[in-house]
């Protein structure tokens, strides 16, 4: 297990190398004058000499991608571009604690919904029930979640004024009303993850069901209900822990649209305003971070599945 | 549309005093709201203690039969009618406890695959136990319990086997812990639907052993469902051969094998190449068509489209029970002219084989890497096979055989050293670098043709694409060949028009095989080419093989498992074992001489359908990792005449025992034919590491 | 969970081996002698598939949907008076931020612009840009799944390698850092779409044809001679078509989706006043604070419902391929 674990580490290191690669690829090779960028259209050419001497942007690419990657083992990322004398990860750090906040918060009201949803279906395979759960899943999951956001946001937050209908979170409330706050955003996520999850789970579930080891239950004589718990779930739920452990990770970085709706300082927008500034340092290290939370995500769920499924520790490539 | 229950069924005694009794059962499936007939009045008992059979080709109800026995049925499934009475009472009318009791401590089963039929996230012992704790063990009962219960189905090390996951384990030992669940609740009725299936004959045979001996021991009654005739003759008491979801003859299973009295049974058992009967005696009986479909409707006889002594009578009225002997009857109206069907005659009068070497191959091995260890998969082959021969390769699964085909046709490569010719030329190992003669001059025959037919291309294409390929035919003249090459393999203008998925298993077969013989090639590999297809549909494949060779003087190189297949056809036969030939020899020789010890063990293993008691040789353990092979002569560690001191030291040579027929031994040929005792030891189950 | 009791007979919710018994022999057309030709069976398997499809709800409602919006993206004047930038005047003067009324059912915005006409102008930027960027994914992914898929190897290793880092950032974020350095043309913002769903494609593709090539009529081909490209275009890629068609249609889903989202951050191709679903949505939800709820909530609707409408016809499709 800990052989799987580290040689399973190993590949996502490298993932990560590649990845950053491609950011600077995005950041710093593509735009071919970005000192010019940042000093502006009307910006005189010595400001332009100074940031690029500043900055290191004349020295080798293969120097600035080391420098880069040294920034990553680190942990420190230098001065923000567009607000000086801000250190980038003093920036990202409390985004990062908001978008986790949302992220776990609408996990934990999607996950069990969609997982009981997602079995009860599967045991009542073509019947009405089982159908509205799996077309309520594909049309939900069907919708943006900033369009389900701003639906949302009109009718319970405005129309119905149960909930705050910007999460403008007043400092130093308590965490009831911080969830409060959070509750419109969470729901327009679970929208969107309920029926994706919810669908990943009934076809594991249908497959497990199916399986001759559930047969082997039936004839040993256990109960319908033993036979889901002990033999059925261990296995039709690894599917859905890997299909989990993925969309968390999208989940951190991947909720632009959301976050400007509710104005919420997530991740996302952070990324989003970094770009249209552009402020290099603070866009790399926030895409970065996203990529290292996803490469945590889906590493925890593969240890899980590896947990739950003997086989799985063997074959490492598929996973 | 019922027969009132003649005496031959009725006689068997009262059904509420057997271990199981099936009483006009009729179950349907239902699909898009139609009901579909599966099984049609089946009828049966099975007494405390009887094992009693259930024959007949896939898809005539005799799985749907066995879990309907336990109340398993898919949820289309409408019982129509019937009852399934255990010990009196009719588990289609339990409630849904009475039904978990009756599977936990009544009756039970064991499945065809044992690989799929164990959850692959528990370890054994926790499968195991759970079956003692549904009985009301303790968890450490239980555990303590598993440990008994694998050491009853002679698992030698079961406190080891209880710790591991099922893919650790092989599925022979599988299938003996899947027993150990079936015999948990000490069941007076034990259901096995194709035990040994999938399994290698060697483990087959082991498996049969043990569910003889756990049946005296524990007097259940025994169900067993089997396609293969002989597993039933070598296992049962009685027998019940089903036909379209009917039973159609039922009687003592040495009786009903030896003197069949319906045609379907005799047919049956007139297609299996058996006693010995070899392509140059006659031609394999065939059945003509297929199977219905499910769901058609069989007014009268079930068998009447394809028997050959169907007239007006058949075709309207149900044929009633006919008593032929004690507890013996049979369902049609003609016992009287059962005479009538025939064997076939010698196809092949003549068989004429050359005497020059078409195929050579000098000391020819294969080691694949596999994460950083090398794994010899062929060890110095020598092998020579002539124009218009067929050499059967036998071995047990991992032997050796197929990498020794794939080599041969170059899609592995072999290790540098070796030679490979064609008629005296050296040819390139991989298949893209050989010239076009060479590519042409040998050909393929796959095992399953579902996956070697392109099921986008019409059959046309697939010919017609492989002959221009291979051979200067081109345009208009391509077209005509096509259709001649279809005609001669019994495939009819129309199915040139259609895809793979539009033609039954036996169809394309055939069309695999006028693939195969589009380039007029010199020597046809055929690798399990009729393992996955039903006996009556194998014997016309057959036929179809020895009569293209016969015409075209092709050699086969010909892999099976099914030891009366390779006596029927080949003229020669090697053995593998661990990517090394054993022994090899002519057909005759091989049944008549003295072996190789592991031949030996392998021809022991065939249950017979004609009743030959054999004296059965085990093999002991697994067979070894090929990464790690033993040392000395590789079969040392399962070898029941070795010699301590010698066989693990010394690798044997090849000796020839007689012109022609070499073994690779260190035993001389008296040694040999003093009859080997077997230990108690030599039948359990050991783990392979 | 329910308890036992809910089943009536048998005692498995599931289908055991005896039903795929039973599926098995009655799936397969034994054409021995069934006296049909080819060319009828053939039909036979092709009308049962579109019936399969139009008996399905999901399909019909689905595929409704899109027609509706494709109509609308081809002849908008049909639909509506307005043209998508046009000021609707009554009685000569602006009518900004009415609700919803007889002479402009979705209400006009904060320009006074018709809400309803600018719904059924902004159809088409979004299906172009989405339908044109997914094919272009799909036909590139396919070659590549299909190239890595079947050759295996090293180039395999470090494409995988590449596909597994592109997947790890939500395709919305590169997105964004792509278009703020390239500029926002149509023309970027397709490629950039486009690229950003190769790798999810290539690696669809790529497990289908790691399946094919497994098949023995592969090796039948090559042993008979075939060189490398007719076995990749003429057997195997026929075999994969049909999980690139699914592919496609599931593709169109996210790029509109992905379309919308940018057009909403901001990030949208073509001058700011043209119609266009995802930044009038951008532009006007400030308004719902107001209660001036139509301006943005008529072309979220519109976004959701052609989202799903493609959803429906792709899992559609999807099913019957599997079937």
């Amino acid at each position: 297990m800990l052989r799987y674990v580290l040689r399973r580490l190993a590949l996502s290191l490298i993932t990560l190398l590649i990845l950053i690669a491609v950011i600077f690829l995005l950041t710093r090779v593509f735009p071919s004058d970005p000192a010019r960028q940042l000093a502006g259209p009307f910006g005189s050419q010595e400001r332009v000499d100074q940031l690029n001497a500043d900055l290191g942007l004349k020295d080798p690419m293969i120097t600035q991608f080391g420098r880069l990657l040294r920034d990553v083992v680190t942990l420190d990322f230098g001065e923000s571009y567009s607000q000086p004398g801000e250190r980038v990860l003093d920036l990202i750090r409390p985004r990062l604690w908001n978008s986790a906040k949302l992220v776990l918060f609408a996990l934990v009201l999607t996950l069990p919904i969609s997982i009981v949803g997602g079995i009860v279906a599967a045991r009542k395979k073509d019947t009405l029930l089982d159908r509205t759960i799996v077309n309520i899943g594909l049309a939900s999951s069907s919708i943006p979640e900033f369009v389900s956001g701003v639906l949302l946001q009109y009718v319970i937050g405005v129309r119905l004024g149960w909930l705050p209908a910007v999460t403008n979170i007043p400092e130093g409330s308590s965490i009831i009303t911080e969830l409060r706050y959070l509750l419109l955003p969470a729901l327009a996520i679970v929208f969107v993850y309920f029926g994706y999850i919810a669908r990943i789970t009934r076809a594991g579930t249908i497959t497990a069901l199916d399986a001759d080891y559930t047969r082997t239950a039936f004839m040993k004589g256990l109960s319908t209900r033993s036979v889901v718990r002990k033999h059925v779930l261990r296995n039709s739920l690894q599917p859905t822990v890997a299909v989990t452990g993925t969309q968390i990770g999208y989940l951190f970085g991947g909720l632009v649209g959301l976050e400007v709706v509710f104005n919420y300082p997530g991740l996302g927008l952070l990324i989003l305003n970094a770009a249209t500034a552009p402020d290099f340092p603070l866009l790399q290290a926030g895409v970065i971070t996203v990529a290292i939370i996803f490469m945590l995500c889906t590493l925890g769920a593969d240890i899980l599945i590896a947990y739950m499924n003997p086989r799985a520790r063997m074959n490492i490539k598929e996973s | 549309m019922t027969v009132t229950e003649p005496a031959g069924i009725a006689d068997r005694g009262d059904p509420t005093t057997a271990a199981l009794a099936v009483q006009n059962l009729e179950l349907a499936y239902e699909v898009r709201g139609v009901p579909r007939e599966v099984l049609r009045d089946v009828t049966f008992q099975i007494r405390p203690g009887e094992a009693f059979g259930l024959v007949g080709e896939s898809g005539c109800g005799k799985s749907t039969t066995a879990y309907a026995a336990l109340r398993y049925l898919p949820d289309n499934a409408v019982v129509q009618g019937g009852a399934v009475l255990a010990n009196g009472v009719d588990i289609l009318k339990m409630s849904t406890g009475e039904l978990r009791d009756f599977r936990s401590s009544q009756a039970s089963m064991v499945y065809q695959d044992p690989v799929q039929a164990m959850n692959p996230a528990l370890k054994i012992g926790r499968q195991v136990a759970e079956c003692y704790q549904i009985l009301g063990q303790s968890k450490s009962e239980a555990m303590e319990s598993a440990g008994d219960a694998l050491r009853r189905v002679k698992i030698a090390d079961p406190v080891r086997v209880l710790d591991r996951y099922p893919h650790q384990l092989s599925g022979g030992m599988l299938q003996r812990v899947v027993i150990a669940m079936a015999l948990s609740g000490d069941p007076k009725l034990l259901v096995l639907d194709e035990p040994t299936t999938g399994l290698d004959a060697t483990v087959e045979a082991e498996v049969l052993d043990l569910v003889r001996d756990l049946r005296e021991e524990t007097n259940a009654a025994i169900l067993l469902i089997a396609h293969n005739l002989g597993v039933i003759r070598s296992m049962c008491d009685r027998v019940g051969v089903m036909y379209a979801g009917r039973i159609v003859e039922e009687g003592n299973a040495q009786v009903v094998f030896d003197n069949p009295e319906h045609p379907y049974t005799k047919g049956l058992l007139n297609a299996i190449p058996r006693s010995g009967v070899r392509k140059t005696d006659r031609a394999l009986f065939t059945i003509p068509g297929n199977l219905p479909l499910i769901g058609t409707p069989l007014p009268t006889c079930v068998y009447v489209d394809r028997c050959p002594l169907a007239d007006d009578l058949c075709r309207t009225e149900v044929p009633p029970v006919v008593p032929v002997g004690d507890g013996h009857w049979s369902r049609c109206h003609h016992i009287d002219r059962m005479a009538q069907i025939v064997e076939p005659d010698a196809q092949i009068t003549e068989y004429d084989i050359g005497t020059d070497n078409v195929i050579q191959l000098n000391g020819v091995s294969k080691t694949f890497r596999q994460r950083g260890h090398d794994v010899p998969a062929l060890v110095s082959v020598d092998l020579g096979f002539h124009e218009g021969e067929t050499l059967g390769l036998v071995g047990e699964s991992g032997s050796g055989k197929s990498t020794l085909a794939k080599t041969l046709l170059g899609i592995h490569s072999p290790d540098s050293g070796g030679t490979i010719t064609l008629r005296g030329r050296e040819m390139q190992s991989k298949a893209t670098d050989r010239i076009a003669e060479s590519t042409r001059a040998i050909s393929m025959v796959f095992q399953n043709p579902d996956s070697a037919l392109n099921r986008m291309w019409t059959v046309r294409r697939i010919l017609k694409r492989t002959l221009t390929k291979l051979t200067d035919v081109q345009g208009a003249e391509a077209d005509r060949r096509v259709e001649e090459l279809a005609e001669a393999m019994r495939l009819s203008p129309r199915h040139l028009d259609m895809r793979p998925r539009q033609l039954s298993g036996g169809l394309k077969q055939r069309v695999a095989i006028a693939r195969a013989f589009a380039g007029n090639p010199d020597v046809v590999v055929c690798d399990e080419p009729t393992s996955a297809l039903d006996v009556s549909v194998q014997a016309a494949i057959l036929n179809l093989l020895a009569n293209l060779q016969n015409d075209e003087r092709t050699s086969y190189l010909f892999i099976t498992h099914d030891i009366g297949v390779v006596r029927y056809l080949a003229d020669r036969i090697a053995v593998m074992y661990l990517g090394r030939i054993m022994e090899i020899g002519s057909t005759d020789v091989m049944f008549s001489e003295v072996n190789h010890p592991y031949t030996e063990a392998l021809l022991s293993a065939v249950p017979s359908v004609d009743g030959e008691a054999e004296n059965r040789i085990p093999l002991t353990g697994e067979i070894p990792s090929p990464a790690n092979p033993p040392s000395g002569c590789v079969f040392h560690t399962r070898c029941h005449r070795v010699i301590e001191g010698l066989c693990e030291v010394t690798e044997p040579a090849m000796q020839e025992l007689s012109p022609g027929h070499r073994i690779k031994c260190h035993l001389t040929v008296e040694q040999l034919s003093v009859p080997v005792e077997i230990t108690e030891a030599a039948t359990l189950a050991t783990l392979a590491d | 969970m329910s308890d036992d009791s809910d089943i009536p007979l048998e005692g498995d919710p599931t289908g055991g081996v005896a039903a795929s018994e039973a599926l098995e022999t009655a799936a397969i057309p034994q054409a021995d002698d069934v006296g049909v030709d080819a060319s009828t069976e053939r039909k036979q398997v092709r009308k049962e598939r579109r019936q399969l499809l139009l008996r399905s709800p999901g399909f019909l409602f689905g595929a409704s949907i899109l027609i509706i919006w494709v109509l609308c993206a081809a002849v908008p004047s049909w639909f509506t008076k307005w043209g998508d930038n046009e000021v609707v005047r009554v009685d000569g003067s602006v009518i900004p931020r009415v609700g919803p009324r007889a002479d402009a059912w979705f209400g006009t915005d904060k320009i006074g612009n018709d809400v309803f006409a600018r719904i059924i102008y902004g159809a088409r930027p979004v299906l172009i840009v989405a339908v044109t960027a997914a094919v272009l994914a799909v036909a590139a992914g396919t070659l590549l799944g299909l190239t890595v898929g079947y050759f295996r190897g090293w180039v395999d290793e470090i494409v995988g390698r590449i596909i597994e880092a592109l997947l790890s950032i939500p395709v919305i974020l590169l997105a964004i850092m792509v278009l703020t350095t390239l500029g926002r043309s149509q023309t970027v913002i397709i490629l950039t779409i486009a690229v950003l769903f190769i790798p999810v494609v290539t690696r669809t593709v790529r497990s289908a044809v790691l399946a094919e090539a497994q098949l023995d009529y592969v090796t039948s081909a090559k042993l008979r001679g075939e060189n490398s490209l007719f076995v990749m275009t003429r057997e195997i890629l026929p075999n994969v078509t049909g999980v690139a068609v699914v592919e496609l249609t599931v593709r169109i889903g996210y790029a509109i989706f992905t379309v919308a989202t940018l057009s909403f951050l901001g990030l949208n191709a073509g001058d700011s006043s043209a119609a266009d679903w995802g930044r009038d949505l951008g532009k006007q939800y400030d308004t719902i604070q107001a209660g001036q709820w139509w301006a943005a909530i008529f072309p979220a609707l519109a976004i959701a419902l052609l989202v799903i409408g493609v959803n429906l016809v792709a899992d559609s499709l999807d099913r019957v391929n599997k079937s």
